[in-house]
């Protein structure tokens, strides 16, 4: 393998890396050390299609100052005490220069306080990176939903 | 002991028995009493805003197609073939120039005639008579942008049916184009009552952590926002004068850019139409929440976000981004509030707490229980039920 194959070969795995950790963090409520993963001039969006009123719309679009502030009061409301699983299968990763985009086809299953589990969510995660020091951080990360009825309401990112 | 079944020593006007949430006769009397007779919101104009576009929604179990007809009207039709009874149109939404059934291709205009027969000379010995077989109209009418249907013939006018309770938001509504800019649903685990309530009285705002901080009026003894009680059980509240809501204290900054005509930076407007619309309009956005019943436990609940049409690029993006802080499915305070009217109606499932306490009288301050009285006062007339004992024969 030539040594090009093996950097891309790593810089995608490092790409990977940072999804699966994503998903980790998130399944803990570890939101610091989410927000940890994102650039300082990240966004964050959930988006979804609505054939009710034929557009896109987007249901949560902030940036990291924005985030860090609601997410630090997150404990502070009335919440959904189910506990959610991120199933994360990346699909694709395309690089130019220091930056990257991916694809990563993605699904929530909620287990409730009565231990009932099933489908709470299921999307896209298409994000864009910026390589920083090294290491990669998002520069947008927005989860489309293909589910368009959430069900509990979330006080979380998904 | 303590017994929950022991009616509160309070008037009759004052609680309910929380039966009328949970019983299943009730639930299935309230779709003909209430559902099938009066007027109910189903749509704003602006999603119909072309020739040919269309709208498929659920009024009391009944499927309707709302189109805007080529002479610009809105109409209202079952979305029912005539021929075998098949849904006409299968999308939630669209634009057509014609509706075709796809199940044996029976065509109709977007006036509801029937335009077409497949194989028509089979039906020439019996001489059928396409002239009558149109789809189903419904009464639809609109008042201040909002699309209403009713199906009853023997309803009032949308516009007597209404009444004066219109006058605190058609100028925001009315004056300039709007559109919706938000749009989410979900299927509550509660009675579609509740939510109605929900939307109705102030004091479950303590129950939120951003409104203790931008409502400090919750609270307070006496609020610049007042309670109005109107004919049908419709009712509001409002103020004469004052800003109402700090959105400044929640964080949010140019809260009240784009501030729709006659509303006031930091205003807060809602009205609630009986049985199941809530407007609630701040500064720029105007909340529109509408309800399916779907069983006594089960509640379809449609949430628009409606602006200003034309608006510059950053001023839609930053009301877009308040609207769903507060209201949104990832909202801080939507999310709230279904918790608790799923939890509530669950307890009330139960049966061990039979009644629900209407007992607050204060001036008409927000906080006062009189428009929730007058809604199931209205609520019971409609029923021929008492709601403090809504299953006793006499």
């Amino acid at each position: 393998m030539s040594n090009e194959a093996l950097t891309a070969l790593l810089e995608e795995a490092a790409i990977f890396a940072v999804i699966r950790t994503t998903a980790a963090r998130l399944d803990d409520e570890d939101m610091e050390g989410w927000l940890a993963l994102f650039a300082p001039e990240a966004r964050y969006e959930i988006k979804t299609y609505g054939p009710e009123i034929r557009a896109d719309m987007s249901w949560w679009n902030a940036d990291r100052k924005e985030l860090e502030n609601i997410l630090a009061e997150a404990k502070l409301h009335v919440r959904d005490p189910g506990k959610r699983l991120h199933l994360v299968t990346p699909i694709c990763v395309k690089f130019s220069s220091d930056l990257a985009t991916a694809l990563t086809h993605f699904t929530i299953i909620r287990t409730d306080p009565d231990g009932n589990s099933s489908v709470y969510v299921a999307g896209r995660y298409e994000d864009s990176f910026e390589k920083c020091d090294g290491s990669w951080f998002y520069k947008t990360h927005t989860a489309v939903l293909d589910t368009r009825k959430i069900e509990p309401f979330t006080h979380l990112p998904l | 002991m303590i017994s929950g079944y022991e009616p509160p020593a309070l008037p009759k006007t004052h609680f309910l028995d929380n039966r009328i949430f949970t019983d299943e006769t009730i639930f299935a009397q309230e779709k003909e009493e209430i559902y099938q007779r009066v007027w109910l919101f189903v749509c704003h104009e602006s999603e119909l805003a072309a020739q040919g576009d269309f709208r498929t929604v659920s009024v009391a179990g009944k499927p309707l197609i709302l189109v805007r007809a080529p002479d610009g009207i809105i109409r209202a039709f079952y979305n029912v073939c005539r021929h075998r009874a098949a849904p006409v149109v299968r999308e939630e939404a669209g634009n057509a120039s014609e509706f075709q059934c796809f199940y044996h291709l029976w065509t109709y205009g977007l006036d509801g005639a029937c335009t077409g027969i497949t194989k028509p000379s089979g039906y020439d010995a019996v001489q059928l008579d396409r002239s009558k077989l149109g789809l189903i109209s419904v009464r639809c009418d609109i008042i201040a942008g909002l699309v209403f249907v009713c199906l009853s013939p023997e309803t009032e006018s949308l516009e007597d049916y209404i009444g004066p309770i219109i006058d605190a938001v058609h100028e925001p509504l009315s004056t300039a184009p709007l559109k919706v800019f938000h749009y989410n649903k979900a299927e509550l685990g509660a009675n579609w009552k509740l939510w109605q309530d929900n939307n109705s009285e102030r004091y479950h705002s303590l129950l939120h952590f951003i409104n203790r901080k931008t409502q400090p009026w919750v609270i307070a003894k006496t609020s610049p926002m007042k309670l109005r009680l109107f004919d049908n059980g419709h009712s509001g509240y409002w103020s004469d004068g004052e800003a109402t809501v700090t959105y400044e204290a929640a964080g949010y900054k140019d809260a009240s850019v784009g501030t729709l005509p006659g509303m006031r930076d930091n205003e807060m407007r809602v009205i609630n139409i009986f049985p199941d619309l809530m407007i609630n309009i701040r500064a720029n956005v105007v909340r529109l929440d509408r309800m399916v019943p779907i069983a006594p436990g089960k509640t379809l609940v449609e949430w628009r976000g409606l602006g200003l049409a034309h608006v510059p690029e950053d001023v839609e993006r930053d009301r877009l981004r308040h609207h769903n802080m507060f209201w949104g499915p990832a909202g801080r305070n939507l999310g709230e509030d279904v918790i608790a009217v799923e939890a509530q109606w669950a307890s009330m499932a139960t049966d061990v707490v039979r009644y629900s306490i209407l007992a607050r009288e204060e001036n008409l301050n927000p906080t006062d229980d009189s428009n929730v009285r007058a809604y199931y006062q209205e609520w019971g007339r409609r029923m021929g039920r008492a709601p403090h004992a809504p299953l006793n024969s006499s």
